[in-house]
This record gives C-alpha cells, structure tokens and sequence, in this order.
C-alpha cells in the first residue's frame, strides 16, 4: 500500500469525496454558508436600521424599496430577517455549542466512571428526557433570569438571550449524553484503548488522545443536528413570547407577528411567508449537511 | 517439534532475586451467579532476561493473570489473594497510582491482534512518540527530536525503511510491521518484563519467526525479561526457557520447556504434547508408514469455572485419576520434582 498518507486517514480525502457525492448535502453546506454570512452582515450593518419605524409605510407589500416588504410599524421586513436570523442562528449555535460540551462531559464520565456512577448519571438524564421540554425551558428560564440579572449584572437584553441559550442547551444534551456515552463505552472495550492504558497512559491522556479523536464522527454528526434542533426551540419559545422580546427580531418573534396580523380583510402574506421560508431553509439545509456528514464520516460506508 | 532453541538464552542468567516473583496469585470475577476465581494460587518466578512460557487451552485464565500482573483487570475482576513482586516490591499493596507507574517503565505488555491494538486514527510515529513522550518527556520536547527518537526505537525492532512508516495509519501497515511498532510501543519506556500475550496467533508462520527472532534477540541485547502467553507449544518450544502449564485456572506442572515436553509429568501435558500434529503426512502419531490416524484428543471439556470438578480439576478426563479414589476427592498439591520442575498430581512419583 502506497498511498499517501495525508490523503488517507479517516477524515482525508476519502471523507471529503463521499460528502462532495452527497449533492443535497453540498448544496446545503454552500446554501447555509451563503445565508449565514448574508445574516451576519446584516446584522452588524443594520443593527439600527432593523428598529426603525416609518408608520407611513406600514405594511406595504414586498417592492423595490422594501423587497419583503414591511411590517406593522414600517419596519423593513428583509432588514429585519436578516437580523432576525443572526439572532435565530446566533442563539442556536450558541445553544448546541452548550449542549455539546456539556453531552460531551457528561456520557464521557458516566461511561468512565462506570458502575453505581454511570448509574446515577445516566438516571438523572432518563429523568430529565421524561420531562416536557417546555416546562424544562419555562422553569430554567425563570430561574436563571433572576440569577444572571443579579450576579453577572448583565443587561436586560443580554441577560434574556444568555437565559434563553442556557434553557435551550438544558434540554437539548440529552441525546448528546446518551450517544457519547454508548460511544465511549464501545471505544474502552477496543483494545488500542486497553493497549494506551498498558503504556501508563494517564485516564486524562487517554481519554484526550484515543477516545476523544475517535468520538469526533458522531459528536460532528450529532452536533450539526442539534443546531436545528435548538433553533427550532429558540423559534417556538419566542413565539410563544417567552424567548426573544420585541424589539430584537428572530425569526419566531417575526413568525409570531405574521400570525399576529392574519385577519379575514387583508392578507399580509409576506410578513409570515418570509421568516417561515428562510428558517424552512435553514432548518433543511442543516438536516441535509448532518446526514450528509454522517454517511460521509461513517467508517463502515 | 522442533528441539533446538535458537533464540533461549542460556539459564545460568537466572540470578539469585528474581525480577518477577508471583504467589498465589487470585483473581475473582462477579458474574450472573456469583463470584467465580478464574485464576487460583498461581505461582512463578521471572528472572532477569529469562522467558517463561505460560500455556493452557483458552478459558484457562492466561490473559487474566497477565491483566492483573499490569493491574488492567476488567471491572468485573479483582484481585483476590496473593501477592505481585516485582524488584523486591508488592505490587498490590501500592496505591494505583504508583501501579500505573510501572506501567510500561518496569513492565510492558503487548497483544495479540496488532490490527485492533493500534489506534487507527493515529500514525505509527505518533503512537511511538505519544509512548516517549509519557516516559521520557525531556527527550521530545523539539519536533526533531522527537521524530530521531521514534527513528530509534523503529530501528530497534527492525522495521525495514523506518522512515516511511513513521507516517503511515496501521491499517497501511503489515501485520508484521503492525506487531513491531506494537513491541516499540511497549518498550519505549524502558521496560525489564515484557508480558506478550498470545503476540504471534494472528500472524503467518514466516511473520512469526521474524518477530520471535526479534524477541530474541532483544532478550539478548537489552536483557529483556519474558512472560510469553500463547496455545502453541511449538512456539514455547523455541523462544521459552521455561514452562508452565495452567488448566482451570490452576498451574498444573511448570519447569524447563525442554524436560517438560520430552518428559512431561502431568496427564494434561502429556494429552497437550500428543495432541499437537505432524506435519509428515506418510506417518501417524503411531509411527505407521502410509496411515493417517486421527488426531487424538483430550477427552471431555474444559470445565468451566462455576462448574468445576471436586478432587483433581482434570480428574474427569484424565486416564489415570478417572476412577481413583483420591484424585476424584482431593485437590493435589504442588509437589517438587528434580531439575527445577514442579507437578499437581497424586499420579506422578516424586
């Protein structure tokens, strides 16, 4: 065997060539990147532009001027999108990121602990999952609002999107936990793992050498479906009223006054097709870019 | 069976401390029903640069004896009994973290299917390296330097062009190479005892030879001590100085391989011996020319561990102790026999 090596380890060029294969996930990827760096853009250039009002152009149709048109009170809905979805994607980023780590830490423990620590570890998850997630979400939001507001003296509006990130992850590392640990169970009966530890490997060496770099796989795949999966909470929560308060857009605070404005006499159509369609999208683009990555990543394949 | 030993070493190395001594050892493992020992009262001695061969029919507790001599037992297993001294100190009466640090600097290990026992995520450099750098840090602290160590430690075991395989994943590798880079893994932290277990099953015959060679040669060289698992006696034959014989957990005979297969004492080796075949297809184990027997066979089968024999563990397919009264009710005890060898047998004259 004479390949060079850089071309063939387990996430070379073999892995990049499955995924390139994978046209609905490529398509995604691009898609995403193309709405993620117009969202971020946006958002930093017209931070301001999204809260201005101009009532004598209140809702008035997609046109030149305004290409979603405008909302209630003037506001431009395509600036508001745009900013919307930064918040939208911000939020939900954030939120998986935390999920992450925190799934991570907890199944790689309770898998390496092992015994009556594995037990109650993995109890308190079981029990957690049995729970509503809205309920979960309602009650760390509460909690935490208070807590943040008083101790990292953060802003009103800081504050309330730390919270809502925080309920969101705290609901959301549950399958991450569950996956990681089965993980990290398997990867400890390998016999590399047996052989690292033969060597005099501390746990921390080979737990950050051996297993961590074998997890990646399905914590990359499992990670890039939380994201969606977080957003799609951030939006419902901020419909419901509880994640995001007005005037900060995101997509669910937008869905939620598109809704808010459907009445018998005059439709608005384009203030709820608009959010709704990006975080479609969005949402689409990211399962596609997940499975896609898991048939590329996946060994066997 | 092949009778020269090219690669032994003379037994005078023996010295008067023995860098391994194992007594009465015992592991238990929990199971479904209870706790079963697995490895009863098992008791040897390594000496510097010498090599023991430890045989037994799979099931036997070899590979527990040796996970517990590194203190890498499963959960599910303890150490129940005995005691592990190694340069004169009690393994087991030290904490964990004086254990794990004899790991690899005093005493390796190295396993039986290199594919599987290597990361395949990692390049063969970067797990030689990672070993060097766990017991030899000042030695790696520049790029160069570490790469020359790794150079070193691949030539050592004979690899052919180290320089390309230090960046190659072992799944490029040969299974010849894959179990070197292994054996330079092991021995990267200086090791005196090298426990293989079972090293050489998963190899071809002609990879075989190559890698008992080297492990003969570094006994030489270096005065590596051996503990050589395996189930093939015609490799204990050639690489092992002495012997011993595990059946049920239990060491059932132990002494010079040599004495030992030529002349074995208990019932069990003597069925291990004749149960190995001949390659000359013209004779059978009966010595007819133009015949081929059948293999014989041990009757029976091993008994398992919650389920042994009272008496003689290996009464019940043994043809002498079968239908005697005292192997049937009594265990025998360790009885010593001249030339070094002991035997568990109430058959065996002493």
């Amino acid at each position: 065997m004479r390949m060079p090596a850089a071309q063939s380890g387990p996430f070379g060029g073999r892995a990049w060539r499955r995924f390139r294969r994978n046209r609905a996930a490529a398509a995604s990827a691009a898609g995403l990147t193309i709405i993620a760096a117009a969202c971020a853009a946006g958002a930093t250039a017209w931070r301001d532009r999204a809260a201005r009002a101009d009532l004598s152009r209140a809702r008035t149709p997609p046109s030149r001027v305004d290409p979603f048109g405008t909302d209630l009170l003037g506001r431009s809905l395509a600036v508001r999108c745009v900013v919307g979805g930064a918040v939208s994607m911000g939020v939900g980023l954030s939120a998986a990121v935390f999920a992450v780590v925190l799934g991570l830490a907890w199944g790689s423990l309770a898998a390496l602990g092992g015994g009556r620590i594995d037990a109650a570890m993995m109890r308190v998850v079981d029990i957690i999952y049995g729970l509503p997630y809205l309920l979960i979400a309602i009650l760390l939001k509460v909690g935490l609002d208070g807590l943040l507001r008083t101790q990292a003296g953060l802003s009103a509006g800081g504050s309330e999107v730390a919270v809502l990130i925080l309920a969101i992850a705290g609901v959301s590392w549950l399958t991450m936990a569950r996956i990681v640990r089965a993980a990290v169970l398997s990867l400890n009966a390998q016999p590399f793992v047996e052989a690292a530890r033969a060597l005099g490997a501390s746990p921390w060496r080979v737990w950050r050498a051996h297993i961590l770099p074998n997890l990646a796989g399905p914590v990359a795949v499992y990670a890039t479906l939380t994201v969606p999966q977080a957003m799609l909470q951030e939006s419902f929560l901020s419909f419901l009223g509880l994640g995001i308060q007005p005037p900060l857009p995101s997509w669910g605070t937008l869905a939620a006054e598109g809704v808010a404005a459907i009445n018998p006499v005059e439709s608005f159509w384009w203030m709820l097709a608009f959010p709704c369609g990006l975080l479609s999208l969005t949402l689409l683009g990211l399962n596609f870019l997940g499975e896609g990555l898991r048939d590329a990543l996946d060994p066997r394949g | 069976m092949p009778t020269e030993r090219a690669n032994a070493v003379p037994a005078a190395s023996c010295e008067i401390a023995p860098l391994l001594r194992v007594e009465d050892l015992c592991v238990d493992v929990a199971g479904e029903w209870g706790t079963v020992r697995v490895v009863d009262e098992v008791r040897f001695e390594i000496g510097r640069g010498e090599c023991l061969a430890l045989v037994g029919e799979s099931g036997c507790g070899k590979s527990l004896t040796a996970l517990a001599l590194m203190s890498l037992l499963p959960s599910a297993a303890r150490v129940a009994g005995g005691r592990i001294v190694l340069n004169g100190i009690d393994l087991l009466s030290r904490p964990e973290s004086e254990r794990r640090a004899v790991r690899g600097r005093r005493m390796a290990m190295i396993f039986q299917e290199p594919a599987t026992a290597l990361n395949p995520l990692m390049t063969a450099g970067a797990q030689v390296a990672e070993a060097l750098a766990v017991h030899c840090p000042e030695a790696a602290r520049t790029r160069r330097a570490r790469r020359e160590a790794v150079l070193a430690m691949l030539e050592r075991v004979r690899l052919t062009d180290p320089a390309a395989c230090i960046d190659r994943y072992p799944h490029q590798l040969s299974g010849g190479q894959r179990q070197r880079v292994m054996i330079a893994i092991a021995l990267a932290g200086g090791a005196d005892l090298l426990i293989a277990d079972e090293p050489t099953t998963a190899l071809d015959v002609t990879v075989e030879a190559e890698i008992l060679s080297l492990l003969g040669e570094l006994r030489r060289t270096a005065g590596l001590a051996l503990l050589f698992i395996t189930h093939d006696l015609d490799v204990v034959s050639v690489v092992a100085d002495r012997v011993a014989v595990i059946y049920a957990g239990r060491i059932v005979e132990q002494g010079p391989s040599d004495t030992v297969f030529s002349r074995p004492l208990h019932p069990y080796t003597s069925g291990l011996v004749a149960c190995v075949p001949r390659i000359d297809p013209g004779d059978g184990p009966t010595g007819q020319a133009g015949r081929r027997a059948p293999l014989p066979q041990i009757e029976g089968v091993v008994a398992q561990p919650g389920a042994r024999p009272g008496g003689c563990r290996f009464h019940p397919r043994c043809s002498l102790g079968r239908d005697d009264r005292q192997c049937r009710e009594e265990e025998p005890g360790v009885t010593r026999h001249p030339g070094g060898r002991e035997a568990r047998c109430w058959k065996v004259e002493p």
